[in-house]
């Protein structure tokens, strides 16, 4: 990788730090707006005012809103999340026990998309328009308009009930009872993506079929696999890889009802009992967590088409 | 040979899916139906932490005591309060103490005895807690008469004690944390419960607490299941498929919703007791009329309401859970009567009156009970606006007074009607601006005695009162029903949601 590029990134994390506060400042300020008062939550209902006083003292809700924020600020910048609200566990702990499961779903699911998507799209894009591409296209309408949550029932009661290959809920203790867990919930999920990778690639495929060094290299003798990996996939590819913050983004929301649907501890839970819990640190630390994320992935797209396509320049 | 970086990502894409297809079709873990000495047990909800004083929920509220036990415990049919940790408590009403005989064969988990000091520390803890802390009020302090037996002195005369020490808050903790720092200790802790906990994975939302056996538990050949595998999830209808699939042995609080999906034979339940109630906010113009009040609570439908969860719940003659000791019915039950609700509303002359339903809405059969609500005060003329919302904010619409009525539970979680009254007294009475000229005196009355017709004529006071203020009606009283597979023997439902894990067992014939 060149200085170049280096600097690129460089820069493009310096980028990152404006739009990470602003993310705070929104995640923070949405969720003072939010009915429920925390310090009941973590006091209960049965407890006098006096000691849901005490409560928020410790919570640190009496001091002013500015006071409250840049005290989380600071204590993000030395690293700390803060504890959850019932003071149980430190938020780092918290994510870091549920993340793996977030990321092998992940993992399994961006497999199963390229799985789907790649071979489909070749398929539709050998004869365009033909009849097994606009069933494909009608396929993948389906595909994108499919609720995952419903997908994720259907598949446990097409699936998991009747045969028992695969577990109804849960996660497991060792890594063969973890994939298996994970393997329905990154099915429903890539059912859902594979469908906006495949139209993408599609369409750069057969742009690329039309083009110029396609019709070349294939009048000098490049054939086959070669000429699929070399001249096709890789000139396809750069449009798909620009997509990969939307569907991160996608992946990143739908991960939280698969999540739900099939009983996984993974960040998206967490954020969702931590929202209803009105757990602020809990959700401000995932809300954080998962703009690096999308942020992250977006660099990374960057970069890649820059290294997939010599034309593109970092600037 | 040196692979290219697509070939080793396409083979780690081709083993992933065949490692994925092997282990799909390898049975064995988490899909696989228990076939040990297992219990595996479902649940949406997770518990609030590993400390007594942060028990709050019924997650907390079944596994805390699983954990630690506790000095006193329910009765087997729930109606009565005997001895845990502690043999037996005797109180003395002149000296204002209560006496606790620890019992010798009481032992934490790592082997050392449960002592009076223990006790004390835990007495000292509990007063200190920050959630917790105020409901021990009452004790003025605790001391170690001898090694085995403890002495709490009161600041007044307090009947309560003996429930309030079989609840989850008031856990047994070894002296000193058993040399941890609390913070330590709470992450692996040290109980004399039944079952020691072996792992607490993923807390949250779907995480999974691994018990097994505590082989120093104080009750001879018990607990006789050698571990219980708890399982959390915010989707009651994956617990049932996965209850079906025999991934889960026991589902714990299962619904009216998902009870179908169970085979009825399969489904125990509790008597009823949680009670749903109607909250009026007093403060508001439009419910200031205590005469608007009561025609409310007249038009209110109970029995229709119950045959939404037919089998599950009981109509409400009152606002205090049933089946709960002392919870006795008032002279002026709450009823329905529609002519009367009119009539009422006739001499009142209200004008109109536009009211919001605040509710909880995740759940499908009280959005139901609060559309049914909807309909039957329009017959009267009182037109509901519905206003779904979540636990947290009902709560706090309660306490900030901006509501105009709210409907929320009402529960007990120890063999005393003064339990869930107490709750009234702190919440429901002062948040709906109610006269708490009755409920007050009558709560320190019952709390102040051992003697049943004296609490009983309490209770039946404050019945009556809050049929005359129509602040609180009652509309049901529902059942704590669990899905149970057939070889699992022993789990008996109280009214408080919970059951004692010491008594289940596993009694499997052939492949069941």
């Amino acid at each position: 990788m060149t200085s170049h590029r280096f600097a690129f990134i460089g820069k493009r994390i310096v980028q990152t730090i404006p739009l990470l506060l602003v993310v705070l400042v929104a995640v923070f300020s949405m969720l003072k707006l939010v009915p429920g008062d925390p310090a009941r939550q973590v006091a209960g209902p049965r407890a006098s005012e006096a000691q849901i006083a005490v409560v928020r003292e410790q919570l640190g809700l009496n001091e002013s809103l500015p006071a409250q924020f840049f005290g989380y600020l600071s204590r993000i910048v030395h690293g700390d999340l803060g504890m959850t609200a019932n003071g149980a566990l430190h938020v780092s702990d918290v994510i870091r026990q549920n993340a793996p499961v977030t990321a092998l779903v992940l993992s399994i699911t961006i497999v199963f998309t390229a799985l789907i998507a790649i071979p489909l799209a070749m398929l539709a894009s050998h004869r365009p328009n033909g009849v097994i591409d606009r069933g494909l296209q009608v396929m993948a309408t389906f595909g994108v308009g499919i609720p995952t949550f419903w997908m994720g029932i259907v598949l446990l009661a097409v699936v998991a009930l009747p045969t028992g290959a695969f577990p109804t809920g849960g996660w497991g203790d060792t890594f063969a009872e973890q994939l298996r867990a994970s393997t329905l919930p990154a099915l429903a999920l890539s059912i859902s993506v594979a469908p906006i990778l495949f139209a993408s690639l599609r369409s750069s495929i057969i742009e690329v079929k039309r083009s110029d060094y396609y019709t070349a290299a294939r009048a000098a003798g490049v054939e086959g696999s070669r000429l699929i990996r070399k001249f096709v996939l890789r000139n396809a590819a750069v449009p798909p890889i620009a997509l990969l913050a939307a569907l991160t983004t996608i992946l990143l929301s739908g991960v939280v009802v698969v999540e739900a649907t099939f009983g996984l501890p993974g960040l998206g839970q967490t954020l969702v009992e931590g929202a209803k819990k009105r757990d602020f640190n809990v959700v401000q630390g995932l809300t954080l967590l998962f703009t690096v994320c999308v942020v992250g992935v977006n660099l990374l797209g960057d970069v890649l088409i820059a290294i997939v396509d010599p034309r593109v320049e970092l600037s | 040979m040196k692979l290219s970086t697509r070939a080793s990502l396409g083979t780690a894409a081709l083993l992933l899916c065949a490692a994925t297809v092997m282990t799909a079709c390898g049975g064995g873990g988490a899909g696989n139906t228990n076939a040990g000495n297992e219990l595996r047990v479902g649940r949406t909800g997770s518990i609030d932490g590993m400390s007594g004083d942060s028990c709050l929920g019924p997650a907390s509220i079944q596994t805390m005591p699983m954990i630690y036990g506790s000095l006193l415990v329910n009765t087997p049919d729930g109606q009565g309060i005997t001895g845990g940790l502690a043999s037996d408590f005797k109180y003395d009403d002149k000296a204002l103490t209560y006496t606790l005989p620890i019992r010798p064969e009481a032992k934490f988990s790592n082997g050392s005895a449960v002592t009076a000091n223990d006790v004390v520390f835990s007495i000292n803890e509990w007063r200190k807690g920050t959630v917790g802390g105020g409901y021990y009020e009452m004790i003025k302090g605790a001391s170690a008469i001898d090694e085995h037996t403890v002495r709490i002195d009161l600041k007044r005369p307090d009947t309560f004690l003996p429930a309030l020490l079989t609840w989850c808050t008031s856990t047994v903790y070894p002296a000193n944390y058993a040399g941890s720092s609390p913070e330590e200790f709470f992450k692996k802790p040290i109980g004399a419960g039944p079952y020691q906990v072996d792992s607490w994975q993923n807390p949250g939302a779907s995480e999974q607490i691994t018990l097994s056996k505590n082989p120093n538990f104080y009750i001879p050949q018990k607990p006789s299941v050698d571990k219980i595998v708890i399982t959390s999830s915010t989707d009651s209808a994956q617990q049932t498929l996965a209850y079906q699939s025999g991934q889960l042995d026991v589902i714990e609080q299962i619904g009216a919703d998902d009870a179908p999906n169970v085979p009825s034979a399969e489904v125990i339940k509790s008597k009823p007791s949680q009670s749903m109630d109607l909250f009026l906010n007093k403060r508001r113009p439009v419910l200031a009329d205590e005469r608007v009040r009561q025609a409310i609570s007249l038009a209110v439908n109970r029995a229709d309401i119950a045959t939404i969860q037919d089998g599950f719940v009981t109509a409400a003659v009152g606002v205090i859970p049933t089946n709960v000791p002392n919870s006795v019915a008032g002279s002026n039950p709450q009823r329905f009567d529609l002519d009367a609700a009119k009539k009422l509303m006739a001499e009142a002359n209200p004008g109109p009156v536009n009211v919001t339903l605040a509710f909880e809405g995740g759940s499908s059969t009280v959005s139901n009970v609060a559309n049914l609500i909807r309909d039957q005060l329009g017959k009267i003329g009182v037109t509901v606006t519905l206003r779904p919302s979540d636990s947290a904010t009902i709560y706090d619409f309660g306490k900030s007074g901006d509501y105009d009525i709210l409907m929320s539970t009402v529960t007990a979680i120890s063999p005393t009607a003064f339990d869930p009254i107490g709750f009234l007294v702190v919440a429901w009475y002062p948040w709906t601006g109610s006269d708490m000229s009755v409920i007050q005196p009558e709560y320190t009355r019952g709390i102040s005695t051992f003697d049943d017709a004296a609490k009983n004529a309490a209770v039946a006071a404050i019945q009556d009162d809050a049929t005359k203020q129509s602040t609180l009606v009652g509309l049901y009283n529902q059942v704590a029903a669990y899905a149970v597979k057939p070889y699992v023997k022993g789990i008996n439902p109280l009214p408080y949601r919970m059951w004692d894990a010491a008594q289940v067992q596993i009694e499997r014939t052939g492949s069941a």
